[in-house]
């Protein structure tokens, strides 16, 4: 049996995990916007400091939570590269031909290198401490201010839900569809990408009829039994946030607040 | 059958979720995933047979599910990844509306086409503000965009039609010119 | 060409929290030409099982053999399984995408180094045995037939590879009681040209009619291996499996019970007919 698979979410207790999502997600735009201001020494050591603890106190795997940043050394290395060498710096340490190191270089890629690698830390802290479920009902909640540039909130939400709900269902049905064209002598595992490429229609096709078939039952269910749009639905009562969560924005806010003074 | 709005609504879903399931489909095949790209197919499909707005949201939401559920993409090439889709759900809507030729396949074919243009242009000043860090970015990421993704392009080319058709058949999607068949 | 598995162990999801046996360390030989019946209930390990067997799943322990060959060895040609077993899951007809029914069913021979003319031969052959006649069915899309005519395009697709060993996930869910007759006599037809058939079903009634063999799984075990009348003697064993035996063995039972004596091996209707008319002709029917 499929089941909806849980991305990158880890199981824990920490103070981190138990933040209600909404909070987290909002400290979590409020630490990015924190990190893009920073232009400071200080600035940086604060949210340095702050991601680090953030990842002490929820008592992450270090190993898989950086795991992403550990796969893209090469990509980092690469733009510090890049930044060190064709920085057009006043006084080159070094220059032959396009390339010139220059210390502004350094720091520059430098500052790039440590910005992209604190933006990696804090997702990998959101979402290894979220379940993908609690992250896409606050995004949700989090979308209503939108409906006054008339972007229909309720629908856009129906719509996510429901898109969810299919995942396991498709996963199995993929599954199925690829055993059976297998079975007909399909070459998914072939090395050669003509035979690769002969494998997309096949596998494709079925795909998309039966998720637009699926699609077409229900659609047509909700118009039999009256349904005009979300709007009118009941909702589920939100908890209110509490004192941690409050907590938790208030720190978020101080952290990108700090990016000001040092300017 | 008509399209109406919960159809549309509920196809958007559907395609929503298939961003989710088709790069995990084709990640047992080695290299699939990077060569054909298989999250830009539902969302050029939805943008194609549902307009504009349901393929702009097919767009955004799409690559932020699968980065939630799945992990792919990384969070760090997410935003990018979102305005090139958005972009392209967004787009092919708009051409699908503007382009009657009077034939299924040059419609299909003018829409695709523009769309990506327009989608990797769009993509590629995104991500050239974000990387602002030196001139060099811009020019990285434009070759990259049509020398390395040109086997996805055209298997994409190649492939949204034939699922356009097929679906067609399965009288699953209405005829985009009703009239021409029955004469 | 038969099949055999060797203490074969099969476990979903290992190394997760997920961890499931779907099937502990069974072994069965399936020889040329038998018609076998599985049963057994939802999570059972039977899907499991044909999977294995036409190599779909690689078992965690234990080998499966074709004829002889394990076939998840290292340098063995899967081509050979694949000309030599097909399967036919629960809804065939998702399976189905080419433009035309033609091409779909000869999407199976398309590596199989037959020339044009002898593809095209296999093609009708199948169309036909299917049901279907060839030229005015081959030129349509497959996928704005009905939802019968689908399914026998899609099976139509399997058979024209000519397995030697075909098997069926629930063939005849979902068909209405005609076309469950019609299609369990084709299975029977082609068990009779020398084609081994596995198939997975529920309906106790037809695995009675037409399987030589019965085989009943519980919890990922093999519990029960036999031939059919062996197999559904135990009226009681399968009933407490609640898998239950077939209507004409059920009625034989209560003729017994009722003093009218049957013989303990009926299990097909025409079994059960041709008891009860030995009886009253020969116990002199008032």
């Amino acid at each position: 049996m499929s089941r909806l698979p849980t991305g990158q979410y880890i199981y824990g207790e920490s103070p981190i995990h138990l933040i209600d999502a909404r909070a987290k997600l909002l400290s979590f735009i409020l630490l990015i916007a924190a990190v893009v201001l920073a232009s400071s020494f200080a600035g940086y050591a604060a949210v340095f400091c702050f991601t680090a603890a953030l990842l002490w106190i929820s008592r992450l795997p270090l190993g898989t939570a950086l795991g992403a940043i550990r796969r893209l050394w090469l990509f980092f290395f690469v733009i510090f590269l890049m930044n060190a060498f064709f920085f057009e710096a006043e006084n080159p340490i070094f220059s032959w031909w396009i390339f010139r190191l220059s210390y502004g270089g350094i720091a520059q890629g430098a500052n790039v290198v440590l910005r992209v690698a604190l933006l990696m830390a804090l997702s990998s802290v959101l979402t290894c401490t979220t379940t993908p479920m609690d992250m896409t009902s606050a995004l949700q909640s989090l979308m209503k201010p939108l409906k006054i540039i008339r972007v229909p909130v309720e629908d856009v939400a129906m719509i996510i839900s429901v898109a969810i709900q299919f995942i396991p269902t498709l996963l199995e049905e993929t599954d199925m569809i690829k055993k059976a064209q297998t079975a007909r002598g399909a070459r998914f595992e072939s090395r050669s990408l003509r035979h690769k490429a002969e494998c997309v229609i096949p596998l494709v096709i079925p795909i998309f009829i039966s998720a637009f078939r699926r699609a077409d039952e229900l659609s047509t269910a909700m118009e039999a039994r009256g349904y005009r749009g979300a709007k009118n639905r009941t909702k589920r009562k939100k908890e209110p946030l509490k004192a941690r969560d409050l907590a938790a924005l208030f720190i978020s806010a101080a952290i990108c607040a700090v990016q000001f003074c040092f300017r | 059958m008509k399209m109406t709005y919960v159809k549309r609504s509920i196809i958007t879903a559907v395609c929503i979720a298939l961003c989710v399931v088709l790069p995990m489909a084709f990640h047992s095949v080695k290299n699939a995933g990077s060569i054909f790209a298989p999250m830009h197919i539902p969302v050029l499909l939805c943008g194609l047979i549902c307009g504009a707005p349901f393929g702009l949201l097919c767009g955004i939401i799409g690559p932020l599910l699968s980065s939630l559920f799945t992990g792919m993409p990384p969070a760090a090439i997410l935003p990018a990844m979102m305005v090139e889709l958005a972009a392209y759900g967004l787009f092919t809507g708009l051409f699908m509306q503007i382009v009657r030729t009077k034939a299924v396949l040059a419609d299909l074919y003018i829409s695709l086409v523009a769309a990506m243009l327009c989608g990797r242009v769009l993509a590629g000043a995104a991500k050239a503000l974000i990387f602002s860090a030196g001139k060099y970015s811009l020019t990285v990421w434009a070759t990259s965009y049509f020398v390395t993704s040109l086997p996805g392009i055209i298997i994409q080319l190649a492939l949204v039609p034939a699922i356009v058709f097929a679906l067609q058949k399965a009288r699953l999607i209405p005829l985009r010119y009703p009239e021409a068949i029955c004469k | 060409m038969p099949v055999e598995l060797e203490n074969v162990s099969y476990t979903y999801a290992s190394g997760t929290p997920y961890e499931t046996e779907a099937l502990e360390n069974m072994s069965l030989k399936i020889k040329d030409g038998e018609f076998v019946g599985v049963m057994g209930h939802t999570g059972c390990g039977k899907s499991t099982m044909i999977q294995l067997i036409a190599g779909l799943l690689v078992p965690s322990e234990g080998k499966v053999l074709l004829d002889g060959n394990d076939i998840n060895a290292k340098g063995y040609d899967r081509s050979v399984l694949r000309r030599n077993v097909g399967i036919v899951f629960q809804y065939p007809e998702y399976q189905l995408f080419e433009t035309t029914v033609e091409k779909d069913v000869a999407f199976g021979l398309k590596h199989s180094g037959l020339d044009r003319g002898e593809v095209s031969e296999r093609v009708r052959w199948a169309l036909e045995i299917m049901g279907f006649s060839f030229d005015s069915i081959r030129n349509q899309s497959p996928l704005s037939l009905s939802g019968g005519e689908k399914r026998r395009v899609a099976i139509a697709g399997v058979l024209a590879v000519r397995p030697k060993i075909v098997i069926f996930d629930e063939p005849i869910a979902g068909l209405d009681p005609l076309g469950r007759e019609a299609f369990l006599k084709l299975i029977s037809d082609l068990n009779e040209d020398g084609t081994t058939i596995i198939t997975v079903s529920h309906n106790a009634d037809s695995m009675a009619e037409y399987a030589k063999r019965i085989i009943v799984l519980d919890s990922g075990r093999l519990i029960m291996d036999g031939k059919t009348r062996d197999v559904f003697s135990d009226v009681k064993r399968m009933e407490e499996l609640r898998l239950g035996v077939s209507q004409p063995r059920l009625i034989a039972d209560m003729l017994s019970k009722r003093g009218f004596e049957m013989p303990r091996d009926i299990v097909s209707c025409g079994e059960l007919v041709s008891a009860i008319k030995e009886r009253l002709i020969g116990g002199g029917c008032p």
